[in-house]
């Protein structure tokens, strides 16, 4: 059974992936910062190209980040519409096709599918250069609350079984029903909790296990990070240049 | 009579896990296990064997205090209970059945140094004793990768050295042949063997349970019916047919089905 929905390229090496989790933390937040608190589109030409960079420099697919971006694509897509619609049909104003692209709403809306998209981009590229239990180490470094922590790596683990299981029962459906008379949503419903019944099962036998291994509750440092040269320039990149050229631009 | 206290306290101090008198149910719902004593001494190998249901898992998982029914058990003269839970754990490690519920993190790596952590050591030690029981079990190729993408026989050597790496003085297989091809049976029982450790093997492969154990329980309906050396159950015969569990019905079919 293989599961690659999670960390599929953290196992890569690349300069990004080897900066120290916080670093890499800080600098998505920093600079998710910034993007929502830019307003000029020339503004975002330059983020774009700063991600083209960073995205070659992870040396993952492009494709990956194209399928994450197709993600977030309806919800981007339904905001802009419904932002241009009540525009046009909003009864005190009387705007045509033509004029609506002059007018600071259609800026409003590229502005949101920009900024929507360098986000995305961002934290794909956060959770692709780095692994999701270096990220929560990251954030319990950053003194995070342990509760929230330690629920997400509980999460974390409990979603392999539920993927699991998943798998194992559409192989059975399918090896029972080839082609599917029943109902789909009869099937699909008993699918759902069969599936939720063994996935608590097997999650209560995994904690079985970790309890039998010591576990108290906090989920066990590990990660031997380093803070070294590379992720000092990389703060630095953030910390200084980034808000420069921004100061710049909105002169 | 203080060579009879001497002799009586050797003999305390060679059973490594007592278990008294001990009950158990799950939820209020039907006993699984009623009334179970017995003893394991230091150094054994000594198996559980019983038909599916016989309350043997659940046996088990009491020892080291996962499950707590009501009775005494002692390890290596610790009683188990919650204050003792992390000194009962370090002492004795559980192979689980399935291995895919004994590995839960992302690495192969992190998997077994997961209990070196939790027992508090430094990461100095933790990776040298990672290492070490890796290049043991030959699975220094699979260090990095996903316990996910594992065959279930490398799995199941994982999920061992993620116990062993903890130098438990006892070490317990729930099922170690379940699932396994000839070849991996094989080198797990050279493995088990091979361990200077006390050893406390769940099985219902009866055949492998009699090539690897001194002394054996035979389990049936949440009580132990006969703790008895290998041998001697062995020769139980009616005993073994009258549980459910004798070889010899599937030694039979084999020759049926072959004459």
């Amino acid at each position: 059974m293989k599961h690659d929905f999670i960390d599929k390229y953290c196992h890569l090496d690349s300069v990004l992936h080897r900066l120290d989790p916080r670093t890499k933390l800080l600098s998505t937040f920093l600079l998710l910062v910034l993007f929502v608190a830019s307003h000029q589109i020339k503004l975002f030409l330059l983020y774009y190209a700063m991600l083209a960079g960073l995205v070659v420099l992870s040396k993952v697919p492009l494709i990956y980040y194209l399928k994450r971006a197709l993600l977030i694509t309806p919800f981007v897509v339904l905001i802009s519409i419904f932002m241009l619609a009540s525009l046009l049909f909003f009864p005190g104003e009387n705007i045509s096709i033509t004029q609506l692209t002059q007018h600071p709403t259609t800026l409003k809306v590229a502005l949101i599918v920009l900024k929507s998209f360098a986000s995305i981009i961002l934290l794909t590229l956060l959770t692709s250069v780095t692994r999701f239990n270096c990220i929560l180490w990251a954030l319990r470094k950053f003194k995070f609350p342990p509760v929230i922590t330690i629920l997400s790596r509980l999460i974390y683990t409990y979603v392999f079984l539920l993927v699991d299981e998943l798998h194992k029962s559409m192989i059975a459906i399918h090896s029972k029903a080839p082609v599917l008379r029943m109902p789909r949503t009869k099937v699909f419903g008993n699918l759902a909790a069969s599936i939720l019944l063994k996935s608590i099962h097997r999650s209560r036998m995994v904690y079985l296990a970790m309890e039998s291994r010591q576990f108290s509750g906090e989920f066990p440092e590990g990660a031997s990070n380093h803070f070294g040269l590379n992720d000092v320039a990389a703060l630095l990149c953030c910390l200084l240049v980034l808000p420069a050229v921004y100061v710049l631009w909105m002169k | 009579m203080l060579s009879v206290s001497i002799a009586r306290s050797v003999c305390i101090m060679d059973e490594i896990i007592s278990v008294n008198n001990l009950d158990f149910a799950y939820d209020g719902g039907k006993k699984v296990l009623n009334g179970i004593d017995f003893k394991v001494r230091r150094g054994e190998t000594f198996g559980i064997i019983g038909p599916t249901g016989a309350g043997k898992s659940t046996l088990l998982f009491h020892l080291n205090g996962i499950l707590k029914g009501e009775g005494d058990i002692f390890v290596d003269g610790i009683r188990v209970s919650k204050k003792t839970d992390k000194e009962v754990r370090s002492k004795i490690g559980i192979v689980f059945q399935n291995p895919d519920n004994q590995l839960f993190c992302p690495t192969v790596e992190e998997d077994i140094s997961f209990g070196l952590f939790n027992m508090g050591l430094e990461k100095e030690e933790v990776n040298r004793r990672v290492d070490r029981i890796l290049e043991r079990m030959n699975l220094v190729e699979l260090k990095h990768l996903s316990s996910h993408h594992l065959s279930f026989g490398e799995k199941k050597r994982v999920s061992l050295a993620s116990v062993l790496v903890m130098q438990p003085g006892i070490i317990c297989f729930d099922e170690p042949f379940a699932n396994l091809d000839y070849k991996s049976i094989f080198n797990l029982v050279q493995e088990i063997r091979e361990m200077d450790i006390t050893r406390l093997i769940v099985s219902q492969d009866v055949l492998l349970a009699f090539y690897l154990c001194d002394r054996i329980a035979v389990m049936n309906k949440g009580e132990v019916v006969k703790i008895a050396p290998t041998p001697d159950i062995i020769k139980d015969q009616a005993l073994l047919k009258e549980i459910g569990i004798d070889y010899q019905l599937y030694l039979d079919m084999i020759n049926s089905f072959h004459s």
